[in-house]
């Protein structure tokens, strides 16, 4: 599903970002990257959604060949992709129901399922009630919630997070993670990038561990449950 | 394109209108503005050219003067080598009374009468196909038998077209400028649409939408405005030239002289094609430069 070859990337600004990752993720798993700021996790994501192309390396995902990707072929690869931003990046004039219905939209769903699949969404991500409110009338927890849902809107093959408890208190943080083990149950790939050892603990899945740009340990379960706090 | 995509350019078109409205106004009064630019620039070209080639038309006129003492058969001689010009479109025969007649017009008839009829040459007005083969016609006609002589103003009509062409070149350079200026003016314009609408396009790039689907909504945007501004432009020209034409060819047509003005109509007309063209175009292209830094994967 996801496989990165040997994928060093060094910024145009000089900086080394990734030197020679390898890593190999199945179908149905679920990952945790994580590391301290500046080990490469955010680099791994861009890799991963194509916004960049690696130095050197092969990267290949859910059959796509990204180093050499059409302008073409990367909205379709995209759709297979569901992304969860740290910050949500929802949009701030659009209520809960519309940010979720736009993801739909915008890959051309018909009315008809975007009727029947968005309830379904909200509903999953605890949201019922909600589809008037607009974002900045919710609370961090309920923002991240939408942007889970508009990330699965399309049932996408791979669902990436991006530090998706970073600005969420413990309890919420447990709740989010919570649903992205649900997600991860009915069938999606999850992949995500934390440096939240809470949330690591808990799910005790895959976890790769990424410092200075290098793959330091790729291991089964928490690694973190007898440390003290890293980040 | 599936028709719920259809009503989601639609929707979201409105939508970016209603959120930039000031922004809207803006870009609508910029294209109002240039559009009226051009089109007095245009209106004045159409002018020129309109005067000129009915001058020209005129002057590509050539009377060849035959003897008086010519007889019928000389001038069906001459008639025939005229037919057979391939480059003649028009002959006129004005014979030696024809001509008195004129005369008596121009002097009066006591003038005439003393003078008579029979020193008058008849003639034949030529009209040609071709102005660059004028000197050749004139110069062919020259070397034949029984002519007298042949008319033709030629510097006039060379200095006519130069200055018909001087007016149209200058024209032309102004209206590309104006364009340039005009582009420029409403991609900048859109561009603070598109700008505000950044968020959402980045979130559509990342969600898989295709780049006509982010696109489209914001094509239809700038042909609207390119619309709006159009029409509008239309209005303000279209009675402007109305009124222009009505007092030049009213209260002012003495100072007119030869000069005519292009019809209300007709104006109207070609003002209305090439502003929609130009205005929906401009706007197309304005939100073609806008957009395409906000797609670059």
């Amino acid at each position: 599903m996801i496989d990165f070859d040997n994928v060093s990337m060094i910024y145009k600004s000089g900086t080394e970002a990734l030197h020679g990752i390898t890593f190999h993720v199945d179908p149905g798993e679920f990952v945790f990257i994580t590391g301290k700021s500046g080990s490469g996790k955010s680099t791994i994501i861009k890799l991963l959604m194509r916004e960049e192309k690696p130095t050197s390396g092969d990267i290949f995902v859910n059959g796509y060949d990204l180093l050499s990707l059409s302008r073409y072929d990367l909205p379709h690869y995209r759709r297979r992709l569901g992304v969860v931003f740290q910050d949500c990046r929802l949009l701030m004039n659009k209520t809960v129901y519309q940010n979720v219905e736009f993801a739909m939209e915008i890959v051309g769903e018909s009315n008809r399922t975007i009727k029947q699949v968005v309830p379904r969404l909200l509903h999953l991500v605890d949201l019922e009630g909600k589809e008037k409110s607009f974002p900045d009338e919710l609370a961090g927890g309920e923002q991240a919630r939408v942007a889970l849902a508009r990330a699965i809107a399309n049932a996408p093959d791979i669902l990436i997070a991006d530090e998706p408890t970073g600005n969420l208190d413990p309890k919420t943080s447990v709740e989010i993670v919570d649903l992205l083990y649900k997600v991860n149950r009915l069938g999606t790939t999850v992949v995500v990038v934390t440096h939240d050892t809470r949330i690591v603990d808990r799910l005790q899945q895959r976890v790769i561990r990424l410092q200075d740009g290098e793959i330091v340990s790729d291991t089964e379960g928490s690694i973190y449950e007898n440390e003290a706090c890293e980040y | 394109m599936k028709p719920v995509s259809i009503k989601y350019i639609l929707i979201e078109s409105f939508n970016n209108i209603v959120r930039n409205k000031v922004l809207f106004i803006t870009s609508i009064f910029t294209v109002c503005v240039t559009i009226l630019l051009m089109g007095v620039v245009g209106i004045l070209l159409m002018n020129v050219s309109y005067n000129s080639d009915t001058m020209m038309e005129e002057m590509l006129n050539i009377t060849v003067y035959v003897i008086p003492e010519a007889d019928e058969k000389t001038l069906n001689d001459i008639q025939d080598v005229l037919v057979a010009d391939a480059h003649v479109t028009e002959i006129k025969y004005v014979s030696q009374m024809d001509a008195y007649q004129a005369g008596i017009e121009l002097v009066g008839e006591e003038v005439m009468a003393e003078l008579g009829h029979e020193f008058l040459p008849a003639s034949f007005i030529v009209k040609l196909d071709d102005v660059t083969y004028a000197h050749i016609f004139v110069r062919n006609m020259k070397a034949m038998s029984n002519i007298y002589e042949v008319k033709y103003s030629s510097e006039a009509y060379e200095r006519a077209g130069a200055i018909s062409y001087t007016i149209r070149y200058v024209c032309g350079v102004l209206t590309a400028l104006l364009g340039i200026l005009s582009l420029f003016l409403i991609s900048n314009t859109i561009k603070i649409t598109v700008s505000a609408s950044k968020e959402e396009v980045t979130i559509m790039r990342y969600i898989g939408a295709s780049e006509s689907r982010i696109k489209a909504p914001f094509y239809l945007q700038g042909a609207f405005i390119g619309f709006l501004g159009a029409i509008i432009s239309f209005i303000i020209a279209g009675f402007g030239y109305n009124y222009m034409y009505t007092r030049l060819e009213g209260d002012l047509s003495e100072y007119m002289g030869v000069l005519e003005l292009v019809p209300v109509p007709q104006m109207l007309l070609v003002l209305l094609g090439v502003f929609l063209l130009y205005g929906i175009g401009l706007g197309i292209l304005g939100s073609f430069f806008a957009i395409r830094k906000y797609l670059k994967a």
